[in-house]
């Protein structure tokens, strides 16, 4: 199978689905946000949870695992339906084992977590049960790493903290921490540096920040990966990815006064545009209020520029509509279109995909010159695909 | 020639699908005299983000014209697809074809045919589109699963040779190697089989098969002749570069030899002087064609890859070719031979046989004995063995008679003797391991000596099938069967096939054969369907007349029947072998029902039994169910202050000097119990004997009684006399006596 990258249709929010070229095929799992209607059977929105399970691998216990499951930051749109389908805990006490396939929650071998789980809760840091949930495991795998003094630690109790946070809360973590400009190829502890290796751009430090308490928001606290995927082990550099999160304009002017004399940290094969397509993460200024006055910061968007030949840009939003609407927004998509138009880039909404009406996860190949998408197909629009049966069982009589 | 298309409906559908499929257009529609239909179809492919000017790094177009045939048979056989002849063909997955012809995409692992008629056109239009896909971002091949191997297109060319065996004979110099090889064409059809070991090959010989139907065919011997390149430094260079197969004359076939570094000028020669010198062995004129057929070399080309080929650990791919000169009048000459791309076919053996069984090789290459090979031996034999099994023993020394191809796995008498006729097809499925025995299997159970090495040398069960009151009795004092020696299973048939039953003996022989033969007749007085299934309303056995003078005693039942319980017998020792052998007893039985189609099987684990040796007449042994074992002692347990007891319910070996001890008979209403005497009493009691009787079948009776001594101490005086007087009342057998103790249980036998 090639490295593949799955966007799947969350409305606005984020789910992106990774999975590497290696004989394993690694998964990693940027955010989540299945809502409950994504759940009902009788609601027409699609079933992500069901379309994840379907590219999901099985362990030798015969339960559904991520390899590594990144949060970005703890906003409900990144994190709702933990608890419904993801196993939180110790795993010697996995409930799910008698349960039908497609009951048993998912392991999370190894969490990559934002250093915001130290943060305490106030009026500018509320957490949703989700992201409670996601706090008290990362705390519950940190504590099993200390005790274990960071070595031999088991599937299902690794974490990796995307970060430093404030006060030297995270100064104690050893080799879990993962500094800022610093690149992760270990995936659940295994070295997978042929097939992948995630550049850590953010979240930046307080220091970092200039002191702006604007900049310590959640959003702004949001993990930006820069993510290398082989095409197999002979192309180590098949696509470059950047995963901005919920990321917001200051974050990216810093961003590219950190490295606008290095620009080959930023660059990218496919951009999942910052904050579902928000203008928020281009320009300071309010779209619904200034509309086509709104300035662009030059800085921000630069940094959202360094895209190579064809790059892709995926905006994980309900379709864009030109109105007032922010996020999703149209000045935002027109902003990235822009920068495609001089790298025949595709600018794509997930919740446009195939069409609105029906949206569909969009899956990119990985290949050794860039990724490409895979087209439609003619049997998919068939009755079989529109029931969800898999494979007709066939009879077999021959030798 | 081209003309306009009169379209029939099946083909307007085709052209409207393809219509519809979002990647695809039709560009033209042309019928040729032949009666195909070429449709050329515009294909938009999603090239790489990263590709420039609509071309892939791979030399893919963004659009792609495909011309699809659909020959005069559509629907009934699938359109066959053909791209550019400037189509890059450094990649996987394309047909053989001639350089500068179009090239033809092996779009679908299966038969094109298949998928048409289960999903649809669509599903093989977007294998079409996928395939250009994956060869447009260079995912053809995952190089971590492994290197294709160069596509064949067609099954009618083949080579069948072992390729693990051939790499290892693979000269390190880029020496020729030669086979010699046999062969058989019919029809379209050339097969050519590897002898096994490389032996100097003698000329090319054929001669005439005549078939039925008027068809007919050639055999014979040829060579086939294995080339690689030489090794530089030790080492056997790497050939990266892929290529599907252009070859189809020997020209062509010298470019692929260059590219793979193999020395041409070797294989060209030895063609030549082969032809030549089998020419002038068998030639008549020097002017004429001598054989009867077409003459035929093997040519297989060895090159080693960057990578393991997939699905296996071998870096060395095995190219196979045909040369082929077809038979003209004039004398053969190797210049102007077809080079035919041939397909290689594994043998029949272990390897391919465990694959096609997905049993693991690990349990596959376990040794099985079978103590006997008649109708149900032989074809648990032969399932096993197609299963992948071939380290088989085969012990019977009987010979096969006509009326033994009624229900046995053989279908003539060519071998004489069943273990032969049973070798030979083993062997026929490559199974080199297997060994007979023609002895008496008796002999070797009764003299550890002697049976040894047979039955305690490696196997991991030896399984009796004989159905044989004599084999039956020396398995279970046999000395030859260890305790640490193999497992025993005996399979065995019931009235008329009604139950099948496989007992399982537990590790260290215990519980023993007849523990478990005798468990069953103990489920039987429980349970009235398996009583019924095992007993029916008529005897087993039938005389048979299989000759003028001759009668053979034996149960009455068609083939089928017996094929349907050495399947099941065949499954549950292959979850056995591959799954791990339960270490406990187990008691296997499946009950035909009515129906004629279900047999329902059930399985019950037996555990070690008590053995206890007699005070009283010491050449018997009583062997106590590990459950009957238990409840004694637990009512004992509950009449903690007062004697208590029951009567005992077995079998008897009077051969064996064993006793049995299946059950036990709850004590009569007016028994007493005192602390110093428990009376049993005999209130229903006779009833409760008959019952047993009939209800097991004949198999088990009482067998003696147990009373418990609360406080301690063996058998009394009362005790003994009781026995005595027990025994006296079934003369010539054995009857016991168990005493249970807060500590153990004590055992005495007397027979009058």
């Amino acid at each position: 199978m090639p490295a593949t990258i799955t966007f799947f249709p969350v409305d606005c929010g984020d789910m992106t689905l990774v999975r590497l070229a290696n004989r394993d095929e690694t998964s990693i799992l940027v955010d989540i946000n299945i809502r409950c209607a994504a759940d009902d059977p009788n609601d027409s929105t699609r079933d992500v949870a069901k379309d994840l399970r379907a590219l999901l691998k099985y362990d030798y216990r015969n339960r559904p695992y991520v390899d590594a499951f990144v949060l970005t930051h703890p906003d409900q749109d990144h994190i709702r339906g933990l608890q419904s389908h993801f196993y939180l805990g110790d795993l010697k006490d996995y409930p799910d084992d008698n349960k039908a396939k497609s009951d048993k929650r998912i392991v999370i071998r190894e969490m990559w977590s934002s250093p915001m789980v130290y943060r305490r809760a106030d009026s500018t840091h509320v957490l949703c049960d989700d992201a409670k949930a996601f706090n008290k495991e990362a705390k519950r795998r940190v504590a099993v790493n200390k005790a274990m003094n960071f070595s031999g630690v088991q599937d299902g109790d690794r974490i990796l903290v995307l970060g430093e946070d404030e006060n030297g809360k995270t100064d104690a973590l050893g080799p879990i921490l993962v500094k800022v400009d610093s690149t992760i190829s270990r995936i659940n502890g295994v070295n997978q540096s042929s097939y992948c290796t995630a550049r850590l751009l953010a979240p930046f430090s307080k220091q970092e920040k200039a002191e702006d308490e604007a900049l310590l928001s959640k959003n702004n606290s949001s993990v930006i990966l820069n993510v290398q995927l082989a095409s197999d082990s002979l192309n180590p550099d098949g696509c470059r990815l950047l995963l901005g999160g919920d990321a917001e304009v200051g974050i990216w002017d810093l961003l590219w006064k950190k490295h606008g004399s290095n620009q080959n940290v930023l660059e990218y094969d496919v951009l999942l545009a910052p904050h579902h397509c928000s203008w928020h993460s281009l320009s300071s200024d309010s779209w619904s209020d200034l509309r086509e006055k709104a300035q662009v910061n030059k800085n921000a968007r630069s940094a959202l520029a360094v895209a190579r030949q064809g790059a892709w840009i995926v905006a994980s939003s309900s379709a864009i509509k030109d109105d007032a609407n922010d996020p999703p927004c149209i000045r935002a998509k027109r902003e990235y279109e822009s920068i495609l138009s001089t790298r025949q880039g595709t600018f794509k909404c997930v919740g446009e995909y195939p069409s609105e009406k029906s949206p569909e996860p969009l899956t990119l190949n990985v290949a050794k010159d860039g990724v490409q998408i895979a087209s439609n197909s003619a049997a998919s629009s068939s009755w079989g695909a529109l029931a969800g049966t898999g494979a007709t069982p066939r009879p077999h009589g021959q030798a | 020639m081209t003309k306009a298309y009169d379209m029939s409906v099946a083909l307007r559908d085709a052209i409207d699908g393809i219509n519809r499929h979002p990647c695809l257009e039709v560009q033209s529609v042309e019928e040729r005299d032949s009666g195909e239909v070429h449709v050329v179809v515009k294909a938009c492919i999603p090239l790489p983000s990263r590709c420039q000017a609509g071309i892939s790094g791979t030399g893919v177009k963004s659009e792609e014209l495909v011309r699809m045939v659909f020959r005069k048979g559509y629907p009934d056989e699938g359109p066959e697809f053909y791209l550019r002849s400037d189509f890059p063909t450094d990649l996987p997955h394309i047909y053989p074809h001639k350089n500068g012809d179009p090239v033809p995409p092996c779009i679908f692992q299966g038969s094109v045919n298949d998928l048409l008629h289960t999903e649809g056109l669509a599903a093989v239009l977007d294998q079409l589109v996928s395939w250009l896909e994956r060869a447009a971002s260079g995912l053809l091949m995952n190089l971590q699963q492994g290197w294709e191997p160069v596509r064949r297109r067609f099954q009618n060319v083949a080579i069948e040779f072992d390729p693990v065996e051939l790499v290892k004979s693979l000269p390190n110099d880029g020496s020729l190697l030669r086979y010699s090889a046999r062969f058989w064409t019919v029809g379209e059809q050339t097969h050519l089989r590897i002898d096994s070991s490389p032996t100097q090959p003698d000329v090319f010989t054929q001669e005439r098969l005549t078939l039925r139907e008027g068809k007919s065919g050639t055999q014979g011997t040829t060579q086939v002749l294995i080339l690689s390149a030489p090794s530089q430094q030790g080492e056997r260079p790497i050939f990266e570069k892929y290529q599907a197969e252009v070859a189809y004359d020997l020209p062509s076939l010298n470019a692929t030899l260059e590219a793979l570094g193999c020395p041409k000028d070797t294989l060209n020669s030895q063609l030549a002087s082969f032809c030549t010198q089998s020419n002038l062995a068998v030639q008549t004129s020097k002017a004429q064609w001598p054989w009867d057929g077409d003459f035929f070399v093997g040519v297989i080309l060895a090159a080693r890859r960057p990578v393991s080929l997939i699905g296996t650990e071998r870096d060395i791919e095995l190219i196979p070719y045909v040369v082929r000169v077809k038979k003209r009048t004039t004398a053969p000459n190797i210049e102007g031979a077809e080079v035919l791309p041939a397909l290689n076919l594994q043998p029949v053996g272990p390897s391919l046989l465990t694959r096609t069984s997905g049993i693991p090789e690990t349990a596959t290459e376990r040794k099985l004995v079978f103590l006997g090979c008649g109708s149900l031996g032989s074809k648990v034999s032969l399932h096993l063995a197609r299963s992948g099994f071939g380290k088989q023993t085969i012990i019977d020394h009987e010979t096969l008679l006509p009326h033994n191809l009624a229900r046995h796995a053989a279908v003539d008498l060519q071998f004489a003797y069943k273990a032969y006729q049973q070798l030979a097809m083993l062997g026929s499925l490559g199974h080199t391991k297997a060994s007979a025995l023609t002895t008496d299997i008796l002999p070797l159970l009764r003299d550890k000596a002697l049976g040894s090495e047979v039955l305690n040398t490696d196997p991991c069960l030896v399984i009796d099938t004989t159905a044989s009151p004599q084999v039956e009795s020396a398995l279970v004092i046999s000395p030859t069967l260890e305790h640490e020696s193999p497992r025993l299973v005996r399979a065995m048939m019931f009235n008329k096939g009604q139950l099948a039953l496989v007992l399982l003996e537990g590790t260290g022989r215990t519980p023993r054969c007849d523990d478990l033969l005798a468990q069953i007749f103990e489920a039987c007085r429980h349970d009235a369907e398996l009583r019924h299934a095992m007993g029916g309303d008529s005897i087993d056995l039938h005389d048979i007349v299989i000759g003028e003078n001759c009668r053979s005693v034996t149960m009455q039942m068609p083939d089928s029947r017996v094929s349907q319980c050495a399947a099941d017998v065949a499954q549950l020792l292959e979850g056995w072998v591959s799954g791990g052998i339960p270490s406990e007893g187990k008691i296997s039985y499946g009950i035909r029902h009515a129906d004629g189609l279900t047999t329902t099987w059930r399985q019950v684990s037996e555990d070690a039994v008590e053995v206890l040796h007699s005070s009283g007449e010491e050449r018997w042994t009583v062997r106590i169910s590990s459950s009957t074992s238990k409840l004694i002692r637990e009512d004992s347990a509950q009449h903690q202050t007062v004697e208590t007891g029951g009567a005992l319910v077995g079998h008897v070996d009077l051969l064996n000097h064993t006793i049995v001890i299946t059950g036990t008979l709850e004590a009569p209403a007016d028994s007493t119990r005192s602390p110093t005497k428990f009376n049993l009493g005999t209130m229903g009691l006779m009833k409760k004997v008959r019952d047993v009787m009939s209800d097991s079948l004949g198999y088990l009776h009482i067998a003696g009684t147990w009373h418990s001594h609360p406080m301690g101490g063996s058998h009394s005086e009362v005790d003994l006399q009781t026995l005595k007087e027990m025994a006296e009342e079934v003369p010539g057998m054995p009857f016991v006596s168990l005493v249970v103790t807060p500590d153990s249980v004590l055992c005495t036998v007397h027979s009058a």
